[in-house]
């Protein structure tokens, strides 16, 4: 299994060889300059120009993936050309709260969702199955920035339990915003965990196990709900990559110093190098939890094995 | 035993922190923006340089309504042709890493700003040289007269740092800022910028031990954090949750004047709309108390000039009332009644598309029609930067623009804007406008820096430019902030930054 996770780290590489070209490409297809971004409203054409020269910008597409991708091979991933802070630093100071938001974020949803989707599934048709179903459909129709805007008058303008927003190292201040963020993805993990569960009981071990006279109780955590899990581990993979992209919704209601809102804002004056890097490790995410989620299939199902 | 040992402890240990932790007066600024930069020479957006002016002076600043006072300079004098201005220095102060202020203290940051490497540095493209007269002496030699040189050394971009910290850290001047004024950098994490108090500032030390700029970008919560009182002070105030925040017996809403005007940029390279009087007409067509009302959530006043009152040598023209009757006689009479098609452009933030929807309804009475386009602010100046006068293919476009002068002065607020130089690539003047009087108004207004000579040649500018209706005239934003009332001494200025200076906190 060693050999195995480490053939597919080395797959990773041209993974991101491709990413690298692409997004180099891509954020230079956007219209729009960043030195004109840069240089402010009022510049000149003068500043423009040699905003221009200094970025390296006037040099040819190609010329300057090269030169881009011989940095980074040296661990260099360059200035920010809004701040004109390293890349590297920038993106460090915004990786631990995103990544807090979205573990929190991610405890908060497998926790409701798998539970819901589970009661869901063993109380098919009742009431119980209901009841579970109506709060999962509603926490995917709330708007992100509703719920979270409602959560912060309650809980941290009425009550006063909470902050409102932003991110200075406290536990507390992690408490709305993740709920927020959980909410979404406990819904989809609900209805996820729902129909797998439901998928297994129809399945003929199942029958077999009743058949033979399996208590019920085993069955149902024994038998269904192991196997149910798999694609709701996979499910979960992914949620967790785009949660650590760093939600822009959330981290804009809650002022969270993450990845998602840094991202926007390079977008909007067109900041190559942070564009890049960040493209560069979403990419890394996907491939990379994808690896950790057919490894937690083996320890799920151990029949499950690896070539 | 243990346990109500170390609970002894720790509630000795929480008396003695309580008192130390009331005193500390910290004051809390939730804004919309994030700061971009803090080295003043590299600094283009508002923000970041209202943040530099609480620990940086400059030899002149601008008050609160925006006139230029002299700040680390005692005095000046220039010559009749406007191309040398001499500044004496104030003695004795320091910068807050104990460096003395002085010329060479000068000389270094303009050297620094002429090294032309710095997106500020064309603030000095006028100037041929610096001569230090003496310690407490420095005179300005322009290569030819600028009357406006006054306002640009007083711009945020012309602000003062600690030569030893120019030396020392070099660009990374930006996280290490070190200036005279009334605060010192303490830190910049992420998007959060703190500073505290100069106990040795020459003009008198804060009354508030520190203060930290917290970007909350949703406005929603921004309110709210005032609200919790996890905030102070709140900018911008979003003007649809007035009603909710007036309700607040804790909160204080303050309203100000800007200097932002907001127009409709007209192509005048495409015929119909290079007929004054079918730009006329517009300015007729367009009910701007509607557009106040709706799109700006009332927060603007109508234009009523060129330029906005807050801005040096402003002059008040006639307002242009909301007569469809006379639109529609002045399109005929310029031979287009059945009207014509344009593209409109806007960049893409709420206000501004709500504005530009309610601008071709409006226009659509007098038969102009067309598409709107709207982007992000990248793609939009992308759009029409293009441009250039010369090209036959021209977009016929109506766009929604806006223009803060920087300097505080009417040449900046002209100049980029409708000046035949000013054609894009070179400045911003984005509807090729072009008018030999106004050309020559504006250069009379730069070969004298004598306010009586630069106020008549301003006067007789904006008298000839606002009938010629280069634009469609729109309004002047209005500033809303908002703070708890415990907050005494922060206001927002004219060009959308703030004054912390005279901050204070009461219980």
């Amino acid at each position: 299994m060693l050999t195995y996770f480490f053939k597919r780290c080395a797959a990773i590489v041209p993974v991101l060889v491709v990413v690298s070209i692409l997004a180099c490409g891509f954020v230079r297809l956007l219209p729009g300059d960043p030195a004109r971004m840069m240089a402010g409203p009022d510049a000149d054409a003068a500043t423009i120009e040699m905003l221009r020269a200094q970025l390296g910008l006037d040099r040819a597409l190609p010329v300057q993936y090269v030169t881009y991708m011989g940095n980074v091979l040296r661990g260099d991933l360059g200035l920010s050309l809004k701040t004109k802070l390293p890349v590297f630093q920038e993106i460090s100071l915004r990786y631990l709260p995103t990544m807090y938001l979205a573990l929190a974020g991610m405890a908060w949803s497998v926790l409701f969702g798998v539970f819901f989707g589970a009661v869901a599934a063993i109380y098919n048709g009742k009431w119980q199955d209901h009841t579970a179903m109506l709060i999962s459909v509603s926490g995917i129709s709330l708007p992100q920035f509703w719920l979270g805007l409602l959560a912060i008058q309650l809980f941290a303008v009425y009550l006063g339990w909470l902050p409102v927003a932003g991110f200075t190292g406290k536990w507390s201040e992690l408490v709305l915003p993740s709920f927020t963020l959980g909410a979404t993805v406990a819904a989809i993990m609900a209805r996820f965990t729902l129909s797998a569960f439901l998928d297994v009981l129809n399945e003929e071990y199942i029958s077999t196990a009743r058949a033979k006279g399996v208590p019920e109780r085993r069955v149902m955590w024994k038998h269904a709900f192991r196997n149910a899990l798999i694609p709701v581990v996979t499910m979960a993979g992914l949620q967790f990559g785009f949660l650590l992209g760093g939600s822009v919704v959330v981290e804009t209601v809650f002022a969270w110093p993450g990845l998602g809102r840094f991202m926007i804002e390079a977008v909007a004056v067109r900041d190559y190098p942070v564009l890049q890097a960040l493209l560069l490790l979403y990419s890394f995410h996907f491939v990379f939890i994808n690896l950790l989620v057919d490894m937690v299939y083996a320890l799920i199902n151990p029949e499950i094995r690896f070539e | 035993m243990f346990a109500k040992r170390l609970f002894l402890v720790l509630l000795c240990l929480a008396t003695a922190a309580a008192p130390a932790f009331g005193a500390a007066k910290d004051v809390i600024y939730a804004s919309e923006s994030t700061p971009k930069s803090l080295d003043p020479h590299d600094t283009t957006d508002t923000y970041s340089g209202a943040i530099e002016k609480a620990m940086l002076e400059g030899l002149m600043g601008f008050d609160k309504d925006l006139k230029v006072i002299p700040l680390l300079a005692e005095s000046y004098t220039f010559n009749s042709a406007a191309t040398e201005f001499t500044f004496k220095l104030r003695k004795g102060i320091k910068f807050h890493d104990g460096t003395p202020f002085n010329a060479e203290a000068v000389r270094v940051n303009i050297a620094r700003l002429m090294g032309g490497k710095l997106k500020r540095s064309s603030l000095m493209k006028p100037v041929k040289e610096l001569v230090v007269v003496d310690d407490a002496t420095v005179k300005f030699v322009l290569n030819e007269p600028f009357g406006a040189f006054i306002n640009t050394v007083a711009h945020p971009g012309a602000l003062m740092l600690s030569p030893a910290a120019i030396a020392k850290h070099g660009d990374q001047v930006s996280k290490n800022p070190v200036g005279t004024g009334p605060f010192i950098f303490v830190e910049w994490v992420s998007d959060t910028v703190k500073i505290k108090k100069n106990p040795g500032y020459w003009r008198g030390a804060p009354k508030v031990d520190s203060i930290t700029f917290r970007p909350i970008p949703e406005s929603g919560s921004r309110v709210a954090m005032l609200r919790a009182g996890q905030a102070h002070y709140i900018y911008p105030m979003p003007a649809e949750m007035l009603k909710v925040v007036q309700a607040d017996p804790k909160i204080e809403i303050i309203e100000r004047p800007s200097i932002v005007e907001r127009y409709l940029v007209l192509n005048t390279r495409f015929a119909p709309l290079a007929d004054q009087r079918v730009r006329q007409a517009i300015n007729y067509a367009l009910d701007k108390q509607a557009i106040i009302r709706i799109a700006w959530g009332g927060a603007a006043t109508e234009a009523d000039s060129i330029i906005p009152p807050n801005l040096q040598y402003y002059k008040k023209q006639s307002a242009w009332p909301y007569d469809l009757a006379k639109a529609k006689a002045l399109m005929k009479e310029a031979g287009y009644e059945k009207g014509f098609t344009v593209v409109f452009l806007t960049p893409n933030p709420s206000n501004r598309l709500r504005a530009t929807e309610m601008v071709q309804q409006q226009l659509k009475e007098i038969n102009i029609t067309g598409d709107l386009q709207s982007m992000d602010v990248a793609s939009f100046y992308n759009k029409l930067e293009a441009n250039r006068a010369d090209d036959p293919n021209l977009m016929p476009f109506i766009a929604f623009g806006g223009w803060s002068s920087s300097t505080g002065d009417a040449d900046w607020g002209i100049r980029p804007l409708l000046a035949t130089q000013a054609f894009p690539p070179s400045l911003s003047n984005f509807g090729f406008f072009s008018d030999k009087k106004v050309d020559e108004l504006i250069q009379a207004g730069l070969v004298s820096a004598d306010p009586a000579v630069r106020r008549e040649a301003y006067a007789k500018c904006q008298d000839a430019a606002w009938p010629m209706a280069p634009w469609g005239y729109l309004f002047v934003d209005k500033l809303i902030a908002a703070k708890s009332k415990t907050l005494k001494g922060i206001y927002p200025l004219p060009d959308g930054g703030f004054s912390v200076e005279n901050a204070e906190l009461t219980d």
